[in-house]
């Protein structure tokens, strides 16, 4: 039970520590906090189903396509929506997007109902037996692919000139305007990437778990924790909080009851905050520089 | 109002039709009042039960109305909008007794708004049929006047556990799951207690957090305890993803049973085949083969129903529909509309409607209730509990799939 208890926690990490990449770059890159970040958790599910539905096409594959869609969502919300009222108050751009989520969410209950939907592929169910622990095909798949997906968004900041770009307009708005750099272009891709990252990790969420149009929110909470634990727009440290989180819930949920799965998980979540506030992994400077 | 000019223009109606071929009978009127929910937060589950109501209505009136001794009385329910609203519900429930004069009640949708209306049905004595509150304490205060032929909300899962008790050889370890929630927690606890009285081994009871993302945890504990039963109390979305992380970490109970109904349809495009061989419970499904003096059987009510209001009867208004037919049933037999002799009857009476069987008890409750069981077997729900009206034997041990 101790190491099907582990493999269990580090399967669930990927997933999480991918759905929480996007919150954290928005966030220290742009100091917004998404509220509506769940429902592009959700989007990406849905991409994932309908193409299933459709062409039959495999959840892991319709990432190729729920990418390019959320990044679209993303930009245009972004340039349209939150680019204006950014600069304004942190209480103005949560009341957006707090709005912008009830938006989303009860579309997405008017297109499909509230009806709960999955994905069945020809592995769903069917698990790597190692000895006495399981592992499931489809959580390692979802769990290899988060790292794929996470480490291609670090790459992509930092080695080319575009992440290059958004990491410097995170540090200093005004120097990087001065290098030559548009802020509303270079907020309107980190919006897109962001939410691309995120479809991402909802095409790997629609294997694990029901899709319905709340999804996102049972997500929201978790996101919020491995940001802080993390670090806030650091992408290597949101993965290992991941990790840490979907470990501790793990233990807590075995050993102590899955009731305390989320108390032991926001516990952690406080002393952190109290004794390191600026993350496990996190640096100083992000989100400080835009805030 | 509309609702109930209509009613009373549409039992006017059929006075004057009955008076002009000349039926020997005289036909007087009787009034029933329901106040239910028909806006607000229960306003699905009110308008599918006063559907129920009113389908029993006209099916009586179409058959001249209900006799008593050489009189005949047409009926006319008069519904008033409780908007989801205990207080207010308990308000109109005083009007239909002291300004419509309404002779009997029909309860209310939910065990929090019928807990309000009892207080006045009680105080006036007035008899109630209650087919949708079921809360135990409901019927735990010693009321006199309110009957509920619907099994009460703590026997979720017994069935379940009779069908688990009836195979050979008999399963031993049962395990209890299920979100903390108050509905939930009232069924599982239950089951837990009612599981030790019939001598099974309750191995593992775990509660879970109601919107919890993940339960491989619990699925691991379940393999652990390796129960030869697994009963699930929760909802649709968390039922879904326990079966699922029960499947990856092949936990194989040879019996898996549900609080909740097999027949959703999300449930079984969600899950697919490997739903197969889980067994769920329902109050009412239209394959229940129980004969019915009004309605025929169930089929005929879902059909009458479908014909009627142009949209599939649920359990709501099959409850409905059956409890005019058992009040229908009671004055009848007392051969008056008495309030005191109808209760009597009702209480010395067994009978059987398309619902199931009633047998009741002085505090309200039907000890022949039961819910029937279900079993998904090649992807069909098939009745197989309680064995009077199953279509087919229990697949057990579930086979793994």
């Amino acid at each position: 039970m101790f190491l099907q208890t582990i493999v269990n926690g580090l399967l669930m990490g990927g997933v999480y520590g991918l759905a929480t990449v996007g919150f954290s770059v928005v966030w220290g890159v742009m100091g917004i906090i998404n509220l509506a970040h769940g429902a592009y958790v959700m989007i990406g599910a849905y991409v994932a189903y309908v193409l299933n539905q459709w062409l039959g096409l495999d959840p892991f594959l319709a990432m190729a396509a729920a990418m390019p869609v959320l990044f679209v969502i993303g930009y245009v919300l972004q340039v349209t929506l939150l680019n204006p009222v950014m600069r304004t108050s942190l209480l103005l751009t949560l009341v957006v997007t707090f709005g912008l989520d009830l938006i989303l969410v009860d579309t997405f209950v008017q297109i499909f109902s509230s009806d709960v939907r999955g994905v069945q592929t020809a592995y769903s169910g069917r698990s790597l037996a190692l000895g006495p622990v399981l592992v499931p095909y489809v959580r390692l798949a979802a769990a290899v692919l988060s790292i794929v997906v996470a480490t291609a968004a670090f790459l992509f900041l930092n080695r080319t000139r575009t992440g290059q770009a958004i990491l410097a307009t995170a540090l200093d708005r005004e120097a990087a305007r001065l290098m030559g750099i548009v802020p509303e272009r270079i907020y309107g891709l980190t919006g897109g990437l962001s939410a691309a990252v995120t479809g991402a990790a909802g095409c790997l969420a629609s294997t694990l778990f029901p899709i319905s149009p709340t999804l996102g929110l049972t997500f929201l909470g978790a996101v919020f924790v491995i940001t802080v634990l993390g670090g806030i727009g650091s992408v290597p440290g949101v993965i290992l909080a991941g990790f840490a989180y979907a470990l501790v819930q793990a233990f807590a949920s075995t050993y102590l009851g899955a009731n305390y799965q989320e108390i032991v998980a926001f516990s952690m979540f406080l002393v952190v905050l109290i004794v390191r506030p600026q993350g496990l992994f996190g640096k100083r400077f992000y989100g400080e520089a835009s805030a | 109002m509309i609702k109930r000019s209509i009613s009373v223009a549409f039992a006017c109606g059929l006075a004057v039709a009955a008076a002009m071929t000349g039926q020997a009978t005289a036909q007087e009127v009787l009034k029933i009042g329901a106040a239910v929910s028909l806006s607000g937060s229960l306003s699905r589950e009110g308008n599918l039960l006063r559907d129920g109501y009113e389908l029993w209505k006209e099916e009586v009136n179409k058959r001249g109305g209900i006799k008593v001794g050489d009189k005949a009385y047409t009926v006319d329910v008069i519904y008033y909008d409780d908007e989801s609203k205990a207080q207010t519900s308990a308000q109109l429930t005083e009007r239909l007794i002291t300004e419509d004069k309404a002779k009997f009640l029909f309860g209310p949708y939910s065990s929090g708004v019928a807990t309000a209306t009892a207080v006045i049905s009680e105080r006036y004595k007035v008899l109630t049929l209650a087919p949708m509150a079921t809360a135990n304490s409901l019927y735990a205060r010693g009321y006199h006047y309110i009957f509920t032929q619907t099994p009460l909300a703590d026997a979720g899962l017994y069935p379940v556990l009779n069908v688990a008790a009836q195979q050979s050889p008999k399963p031993q370890k049962v395990a209890v799951v299920g979100p903390d929630d108050l509905f939930p927690n009232i069924v599982g606890d239950s089951a837990v207690k009612k599981a030790k009285e019939m001598g099974f081994d309750v191995v593992f009871v775990a509660k879970y957090p109601k919107g919890a993302t993940d339960l491989s945890s619990v699925a691991t504990q379940l393999k652990a305890a390796a129960p030869d039963v697994v009963l699930a109390t929760g909802y649709v979305q968390d039922t879904i993803l326990l079966l699922k992380s029960m499947r990856e970490l092949q936990v194989r109970p040879k019996l898996a049973g549900l609080a909740m109904s097999i027949g959703i349809e999300d449930f079984r495009n969600t899950l697919g085949t490997t739903a197969d061989g889980i067994m769920g419970t329902d109050m009412w499904v239209s394959t229940l083969t129980y004969t019915d003096p009004v309605f025929k059987d169930s089929a005929a009510f879902a059909k009458a129903f479908e014909a009627r209001f142009g949209r599939a009867a649920t359990y709501h208004a099959a409850s409905g529909a059956s409890a005019g037919v058992i009040l229908q049933m009671a004055i009848e037999k007392a051969g008056s509309i008495d309030t005191d002799k109808v209760r009597d009857a009702l209480l010395s009476m067994q009978g059987e409607t398309f619902y199931g069987r009633f047998d009741f008890t002085d505090n309200g409750t039907n000890t022949l209730g039961t819910a029937a069981v279900s079993q998904l077997i090649d992807g069909t729900p098939k009745v197989i509990y309680p064995p009077a009206v199953s279509q087919t034997k229990p697949v057990y041990p579930r086979p793994t799939l």
